[in-house]
């Protein structure tokens, strides 16, 4: 993945909060997020890019950024291969 | 027992159609849906989904934009916060009639094609319109609005996935679903001139990874396997009363679109009855909710919360018992009725659809 791409959910997809969980809506579904990776698709607004998103979650759980950089390529990669982002 | 959440609402909003696919999933008896709910029923049903936790509307039919409240109803659902999914064959996307939906909020459009060249299409369509379908992809593409494109797959046209591919990549779409055809309604009736062989089924399997490997994430290709040819049943519905509600267009209401075939249960309609009270209480709704109600081999089997036993109007359709473990399942005492039919070699004239309507 490159760390400079900015990241952009694909036409079509929603992120949907409520009071006791997230889901991302995509036109075959719903994905349930869990607390992180609802933290992780908050930050993807098609402005800013990897690198900064884990500097994001890494202050926000105060956490090392390897851990966070960690966590999040696994998601966003798993995001990416079923065509949520564009 | 208790009611899980809900999730998913599709609303048939009408079972009229000018085309004619042999594959129609409708039921034969589609005239009996005449009396459509009105603009404000629908939108009524789409308000008591929401309170109930769906978050996503599917509307087809039939041809959902035969509906001219359609606009109204997409609206009332994404007001709702609803994901709202149009299940169309396109072939009346004019500019007004897109516009209009795209402006209620419709996040998401399905566009089916019967075959990718038109001489195919059309005829297995029953009628022209092929032509106009091509334009209604070229208009949604330049919307901002997400597209899919379906092609129904049977032994007519299964050999041609490698041309459906290609044309869904001329046109840059990002979401091709390849959906083997399901034996409901019209395609029951025709089943044995739609079952693919075996060997389309594997060619095809073949075609689509190559595809998939080629084009990586610049398209999402769905290509499911008739379960007839696995070992194993698919989750229907991701079980009976889980998570899916349908609305057939009178507001006969069914935990899946195939489950009015099913006879032997009883009909309850939201015009009667609030949906809060249809999706917890009805005798309908839990007949097969959860694993109590299941037979053997489904009762010991380690995969019953993974596919739930399989389909309930598939082991209606077949055994006569909506109860039964789906005979597509290789365990399933009823599994040869599937394999006879699947391995039959007798190839029949398709009926199109609307040959009924004489009666
Ligand atoms: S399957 Fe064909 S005939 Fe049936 S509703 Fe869809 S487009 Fe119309
Ligand atoms: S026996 Fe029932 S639960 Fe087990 S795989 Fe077959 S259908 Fe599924």
């Amino acid at each position: 993945m490159i760390e400079t791409e900015r990241l952009c959910f694909a036409r079509g997809v929603v992120l949907r909060e409520e009071d006791e969980a997230s889901l991302l809506l995509v036109p075959e579904g719903a994905i349930f997020l869990n607390g992180t990776a609802a933290a992780i698709a908050n930050l993807i607004d098609g402005k800013r890019t990897f690198a900064e998103i884990v500097e994001v979650l890494s202050e926000q759980f105060s956490e090392e950024r390897e851990r966070v950089a960690a966590d999040a390529r696994e998601f966003i990669e798993r995001l990416r291969a079923s065509g949520v982002l564009a | 027992m208790n009611a899980p959440r809900p999730l998913s609402l599709l609303c048939e909003l009408t079972y009229r159609c000018n085309l004619q696919c042999p594959y129609c999933y409708n039921p034969l008896d589609y005239h009996a849906y005449r009396d459509e709910l009105t603009e404000d029923e629908w939108k009524r049903v789409v308000r008591e989904a929401a309170e109930l936790g769906v978050v996503q509307l599917h509307l087809s039919g039939g041809e959902p934009t035969l509906r001219r409240d359609l606009a109204g109803i997409v609206r009332e659902a994404s007001t709702s916060r609803m994901y709202v999914n149009l299940i169309t064959q396109g072939t009346f996307l004019d500019e007004t009639a897109l516009d209009g939906l795209v402006d209620a909020g419709l996040a998401h459009v399905q566009i089916s094609i019967q075959a990718p060249e038109e001489e195919l299409a059309d005829r297995i369509a029953g009628t022209r319109v092929h032509q106009r379908k091509l334009e209604a992809i070229e208009r949604v593409l330049q919307r901002n609005v997400a597209l899919t494109i379906n092609c129904v797959l049977h032994r007519v046209n299964h050999d041609r996935i490698a041309d459906v591919i290609a044309f869904a990549e001329r046109y840059g779409v990002r979401r091709l679903e390849l959906a083997n055809v399901q034996f409901y309604g019209w395609a029951y009736r025709n089943r044995l001139a739609l079952m693919p062989t075996r060997a389309q089924v594997e060619r095809g399997m073949q075609v689509v990874e190559d595809a998939r490997r080629r084009l990586g994430d610049r398209m999402q290709i769905t290509y499911v396997l008739p379960d007839y040819f696995e070992e194993y049943p698919k989750p229907c519905m991701l079980g009976w009363g889980n998570a899916f509600i349908t609305v057939a267009p009178d507001g006969r209401t069914l935990p899946c679109p195939a489950a009015a075939a099913i006879t032997t249960l009883p009909r309850v309609n939201v015009r009667d009855v609030p949906l809060r009270e249809i999706w917890e209480d009805s005798q309908l709704f839990n007949a097969y909710r959860g694993t109590g109600w299941m037979p053997e081999p489904c009762r010991m089997c380690d995969r019953r919360e993974i596919d739930f036993g399989g389909c309930r109007c598939q082991a209606f359709l077949l055994t006569g018992d909506a109860g039964a473990t789906d005979p597509a399942c290789r365990l399933s005492p009823d599994h040869d009725l599937v394999v006879a039919w699947r391995d039959g070699r007798d190839v029949l004239p398709f009926a199109p659809r609307i040959v009924e309507k004489a009666h």
